[in-house]
């Protein structure tokens, strides 16, 4: 459990856009896995996938309920505000994939979320997401090329750096 | 295969996700075919870009969000002209009472007022050179 924890937050996060209320959907799904009966045990096969299942699933009904404005656009702005670490170049070309992950829809930043950060199987996304298997390749290629475009859009404004 | 059949491959060729199959013919295809090579090239650095990326996971989000909205802009601005002008008005003050005074000496009051002229034209060339930095600063947009 303690394993998973940290992605299944990322997770609510890169979909609400709220650290805070990221912690109350990873709350609320630690609860529903305990009282799920029927629920994989952590440590058995498939329990990741189920878990950030729950998530995707409470983090987008609190989308529905609250009828929350997408608040990714505030990630960009704080993103690598915390890291003197990174070089410049690194925290500008960080924040304008943020800023091009926050102009796509909620639907295809997650999907490239959960392939690309989360590192799930198509089979897996399409378990979590609910969708057919045989559409997850031709979702995800559709949202990174719209990905693509938005960030060559942001990287070709005045005062970028070039380049992907 | 033509583009046309290799490019919605792309993606699954990236994430090994296709048969061997098809991954033996979208590999013969990009050795061939510039643009479906520079598509690949542009997604698999855009794939390990967001697998590097940085989640903020604390409240720092919610707190640029509050930074920046119009209300805390405006009561800043509003902070900032009322010190201002409240500093002015007691600097004033000060003055008009200390020249006033009639037992303080004409020279001492000439002094008084050639150091404090002083620190104002060396408090205003300060904050000209400062303005000036700001103003051709090209990196004064970036967030560190």
């Amino acid at each position: 459990m303690q394993q998973i924890t940290p992605g299944a937050l990322h997770l609510a996060m890169q979909i609400t856009g709220s650290h805070d209320d990221a912690l109350d959907i990873l709350q609320n799904a630690v609860v529903k896995s305990l009282e799920h009966r029927n629920a994989p045990r952590p440590g058995e096969a498939g329990y990741k996938a189920w878990f950030y299942r729950v998530v995707h699933n409470l983090a987008i009904d609190w989308l529905r309920r609250e009828n929350k404005i997408d608040r990714h656009a505030d990630i960009a702005e704080s993103v690598a505000d915390d890291d003197p670490a990174q070089t410049l170049a690194t925290a500008q070309r960080h924040r304008t994939l943020h800023q091009a992950l926050a102009a796509l829809p909620l639907v295809q930043r997650e999907i490239i979320c959960l392939k690309d950060f989360h590192d799930f199987s198509y089979a897996e996304i399409a378990d979590i997401m609910a969708i057919e298997p045989g559409t997850v390749m031709s979702r995800l290629h559709r949202a990174r090329l719209a990905l693509r475009e938005k960030y060559m859009a942001l990287e070709n404004t005045p005062g970028a750096e070039d380049g992907l | 295969m033509d583009c046309k059949h290799v490019e919605p491959l792309v993606s699954g060729y990236l994430d090994r996700e296709l048969t061997q199959q098809e991954s033996q013919q979208v590999r013969i295809h990009l050795e061939t075919c510039d643009s479906c090579q520079a598509l690949y090239s542009d997604l698999r650095q855009l794939k390990e870009k967001t697998g590097g990326l940085d989640w903020p996971l604390a409240d720092t989000a919610q707190l640029a969000a509050m930074e920046n909205d119009l209300f805390s802009r405006g009561a800043q601005a509003s902070g900032w002209l009322l010190m201002a002008l409240d500093a002015l008005l007691l600097v004033a003050f000060t003055v008009y009472d200390y020249l006033s005074a009639p037992d303080v000496p004409g020279i001492l009051k000439l002094c008084f007022v050639a150091f404090h002229l002083g620190l104002a034209v060396l408090f205003v060339m300060v904050l000209r050179q400062r303005l000036m930095t700001y103003r051709n600063d090209k990196y004064r947009n970036v967030k560190l």
